[in-house]
């Protein structure tokens, strides 16, 4: 039997979200759900909606994944593991209760009464649907015929094993993401580490291959000017290269450097949004954005403040100058529609972007 | 998409109750008190979240609790026993259907695999713990529960909480409740009411509408500014501001404070109480079938207070003509809604117990279908029933009550039902699944061995007694009474002048109820037979 279920694989700026939100808007009857990684995601998709359709259709709900995770995988049945209500999550970096036994539900999964791990949340409900014989798949499927998960280049763990228990049901998924954008996980088990980061495109297909989903590629892109797609598409050398569908000129677009000391003049003009590593970057003017939390956002210029390794990078063209964080780079550097700007110290001479002044 | 059973606890006079419903049309009886009108509030409860159209958390009270369970409380405290504190549960089980699997799962105190809600008031033990813990940190004190710590916990058998506050609550219910509306308060209650229930959202905004228009007119008018303009005129008396009247614009002064259903010209608090009820269960039947969002769930609450039988009958027929395909509860003291609605509908109710016709035997069931629904409603509602094999039993029954308590059974809420010997297992049948105290007098008809061996499976249960001669030679009740009063003494209580026992006898059984009568109506006191003074101790 074809299955439904798709995964799409686009590049940055593609328009996943509209995809989804387009998709969803065309089925009038049925019920369907989004899932996204991160809050600010759940509100892209529902003002995306709300642009598009001018409301939320009453058949369509709009979750991230550890809500979607909490309601339908583990509240319903929890009780043949846990007795006390899950009520919220407590989130850890890295790997929660270590040198616990999986069999001790309680040390094992909760930080206290109520409270779950949050890299265990996925674990837990796999549990309880193993304990149950699949009783939260199925109500699942009595409810939604339509799952759609967005950046799911970020699930990890017992995260693929629940959405290959949900491949095999009858609602029918539709998987997009970005592999390069693999900049987080939803948490960092052990389980399926193989696949985790921009690996997860081998799981995708080894699924394809059990005849479970289509995987299907979009390699082009509606945001970015051609010259921020070939930047990005530099930074993965592999991968077939992204077509620029952005046929605006404004006489400024494209990928650019610029003098620290120009910086000031340069917002003047040009009023990019600036985008930082993270927290540690000191003295930006305007509201910086990070690297990691501007994901799913698009703006018409930014101005780039580089961490060290990205600064190197810029300078010597080496890939490997740019360190273990490219996912991060990525999706940094295909936020603009029009121009990417980076700011260097004075006099510096980047290796393959013009330096720019204004 | 119906409720297919309610498990309550600790709400009010119910302790724990677990009752099935039928998908379509229910009949609740029981007596004053069974916890009746209990029931079909907290099921109202449950799918709405409030109490008296107010969200549960204002309504909290102890009163809500169940008086056994909190003296039970109060008492283990006191005493310095542990004990946890007192939560009311309310949960709805639902038909098990694919539009309703948002609201599957298994937390249910049954732990069954099906959609339902559940309201909890409990400690809220994440707020409160401390205060909880110093409340009964001096036991002495203890005098009631804490409400204040309480909190509703409404949440589905998936354990999603607030299920209202989402669209995943697809069950509507209307409760209809006869209350009187006589005063301006129900009124307005009611215009609420009714306005959510049978007004379009459209129409509701042009009231709305046209009732702020109304004020502003108001204002405006010659009468009113002249009145404005000399209050105008006195400020700095009461005031450095200006002062001056106007019809209340705040918020809380809606239309519908100020606007009334009238009857032919006649505003509705004042129409004949029969009529109000009638209009006001049609109108919410009609409300809920035709709303948005129809109810699927109608509970109305005796709908035979304040009508006439006519009028009555008028009004059931068009309950079974409107409400085809819905889930109807009601609740009745009424023989006659009982019978037009169909005995088969009945759940017989008792505190926490019910049944149905279909939980009897066959033969019993199928016995109770063919009888009108009188005896039955009888049995159900008595707090105490004497069968007996006819209507000379009865009296002479009636007799012996009499004598010795001074008043007649029905006062005392005896019911003495006189039925077919043959049909005394079938109520027998329901005094026991429903535990009311029930006892049968029965003659030995000249066999006692074969009464005994009849009634032995009821010689162990607490509620039932059978009471019969154990003397062979007199096989019914004429010889004991003769026996027990002598042949002088029955000539002058019946008005003759037999002159032997046989003679007596004869007539007596020729004609048994006479002589009964007669006996009930003499002033003179009877000597009664043992078997059935013992009925009636």
């Amino acid at each position: 039997m074809q299955s439904n279920n798709r995964i799409i694989l686009a590049s940055a700026g593609s328009g996943k979200t509209t995809t989804i939100v387009d998709d969803v808007c065309g089925f009038l009857s049925g019920r369907s759900a989004i899932v996204t990684y991160t809050i600010n995601n759940t509100s892209e998709v529902r003002n995306r909606t709300y642009e598009r359709n001018g409301f939320i259709p009453p058949n369509l709900t709009v979750s991230t994944w550890f809500a979607f995770l909490l309601r339908h995988f583990i509240r319903p049945y929890q009780r043949c593991l846990y007795p006390w209500r899950v009520s919220k999550m407590c989130f850890v970096e890295g790997q929660s209760a270590l040198y616990t036994k999986v069999t001790d539900i309680e040390k094992h999964y909760f930080s206290g009464r109520g409270q779950i791990y949050s890299d265990k949340v996925s674990k837990f409900a796999c549990e309880v649907i193993r304990k149950t014989g699949g009783l939260p798949v199925q109500r699942f499927e009595e409810i939604y015929d339509r799952l759609y998960i967005d950046e799911s280049q970020d699930l990890a763990g017992c995260d693929l094993e629940l959405i290959e228990l949900l491949l095999n049901s009858h609602t029918v998924l539709t998987l997009v993401g970005d592999h390069r954008q693999a900049s987080f996980s939803t948490h960092n088990a052990r389980k399926n580490r193989k696949y985790a980061r921009a690996n997860i495109i081998n799981k995708f297909e080894e699924w394809e291959k059990a005849g479970l989903c289509k995987v299907e590629y979009q390699y082009k892109s509606r945001r970015c000017t051609q010259g921020i797609c070939d930047f990005a598409d530099n930074l993965f050398p592999g991968l077939p290269k992204t077509e620029s569908l952005n046929t605006v000129i404004t006489g400024h677009d494209g990928v650019f450097a610029i003098p620290r000391s120009q910086v000031p003049r340069y917002i003047e003009v040009f009023h990019p949004q600036p985008l930082r590593y993270d927290r540690k970057s000191k003295d930006i003017p305007g509201a910086p954005i990070n690297f990691g939390s501007s994901k799913g956002m698009t703006f018409d210029r930014t101005l780039i403040y580089p961490h060290e390794k990205l600064r190197k990078f810029l300078m010597t063209g080496n890939l490997e100058d740019a360190g273990t964080a490219i996912a991060k780079i990525y999706v940094a550097a295909t936020r603009a529609r029009q121009s990417t700007a980076f700011v260097i110290p004075d006099g510096a001479v980047p290796a393959s972007i013009p330096v720019f002044e204004p | 998409m119906s409720i297919e059973r309610v498990i309550v606890k600790n709400y009010r006079a119910l302790v724990s109750a677990n009752i099935p419903l039928r998908p379509d049309f229910n009949i609740i009886v029981g007596d004053n008190e069974s916890g009746k009108t209990t029931l079909l509030e907290a099921i109202n409860l449950a799918l709405k979240c409030q109490i008296n159209r107010r969200p549960v958390a204002y309504e909290i009270h102890p009163y809500l609790f169940n008086t056994g369970c909190v003296a039970q409380f109060i008492e283990d405290i006191n005493k310095g026993r542990r004990a946890s504190p007192p939560e009311i549960l309310v949960e709805l089980y639902l038909t098990n259907s694919p539009d309703l699997a948002d609201l599957k799962g298994t937390n249910n105190s049954l732990s069954e695999n099906t959609p339902g809600v559940s309201l909890t008031i409990c400690l809220d033990d994440e707020k409160y713990s401390e205060e909880y813990r110093d409340y009964i940190s001096e036991p002495a004190k203890v005098r009631t529960i804490p409400v204040e710590y309480y909190k509703p916990v409404w949440q589905t058998f998936a354990s999603h909480r607030d299920p209202l506050d989402t669209r995943s609550m697809p069950l509507r219910s209307s409760l209809i409740d006869p209350g009187s509306i006589s005063d301006t308060y129900a009124a307005n209650k009611y215009i609420v009411e009714f306005a959510r229930e049978y007004l379009t959202k459209q129409q509701q905004v042009a009231v709305a509408l046209s009732y702020r228009k109304m004020r502003d007119v108001f204002g405006d008018d010659e009468g009113i500014r002249k009145i404005n303009e000399g209050l105008a005129k006195r400020k700095g008396d009461v005031s450095q501001k200006e002062l001056s009247i106007a019809m209340d614009m705040t918020a809380r002064a809606g239309w519908e404070g100020a606007v009334l259903p009238y009857l032919d010209e006649i505003p509705i608090t004042l129409v004949g109480k029969g009529e109000q009820n009638a209009i006001k269960i049609k109108l919410a039947v009609e409300a809920a079938l035709e709303a948005e969002r129809a109810s699927q769930i109608i509970l109305i609450e005796e709908p035979e207070n304040h009508l006439s039988h006519s009028r009555l009958s008028q009004l059931l027929d068009h309950l079974v003509r409107k409400a085809t395909g819905k889930q109807l509860i009601v609740t009745t003291h009424s023989s006659f809604v009982l019978n037009k609605l169909g005995i088969e509908n009945t759940l017989m109710f008792r505190g926490n117990g019910s049944i149905t016709l279909a939980d009897l035997s066959k033969p019993t069931g199928d016995y109770f279908r063919k009888l009108p629904g009188h005896d039955t409603l009888r049995m159900i509602l008595a707090r105490r029933t004497i069968l007996v094999e006819g209507p000379s039993d009865e009296l002479v029954v009636q007799k012996a009550f009499l004598q010795k308590h001074h008043k007649m059974p029905l006062h005392d809420g005896v019911e003495v039902i006189s039925v077919n010997s043959l049909a005394f297992k079938r109520f027998l049948e329901i005094a026991k699944a429903l535990k009311i105290r029930t006892c049968v007098v029965t003659d030995n008809d000249g066999d006692v061995a074969n009464v005994k061996e009849e009634y032995k499976e009821y010689a162990g249960e607490g509620d039932i007694q059978v009471c019969f001669s154990e003397d062979a030679s007199l096989a019914t009740l004429e010889p004991h009474i003769l026996a027990a009063n002598g042949r002088k003494k029955l000539n002058k209580v019946l008005g003759k002048s037999c002159t032997t026992d046989e003679e007596l006898l004869i007539y007596m059984k020729r004609n048994k109820t006479e002589c009964a009568l007669k006996i009930l109506e003499s002033p003179e006191q009877i000597e009664i037979p043992e078997y059935i003074q013992r009925a009636v101790e």
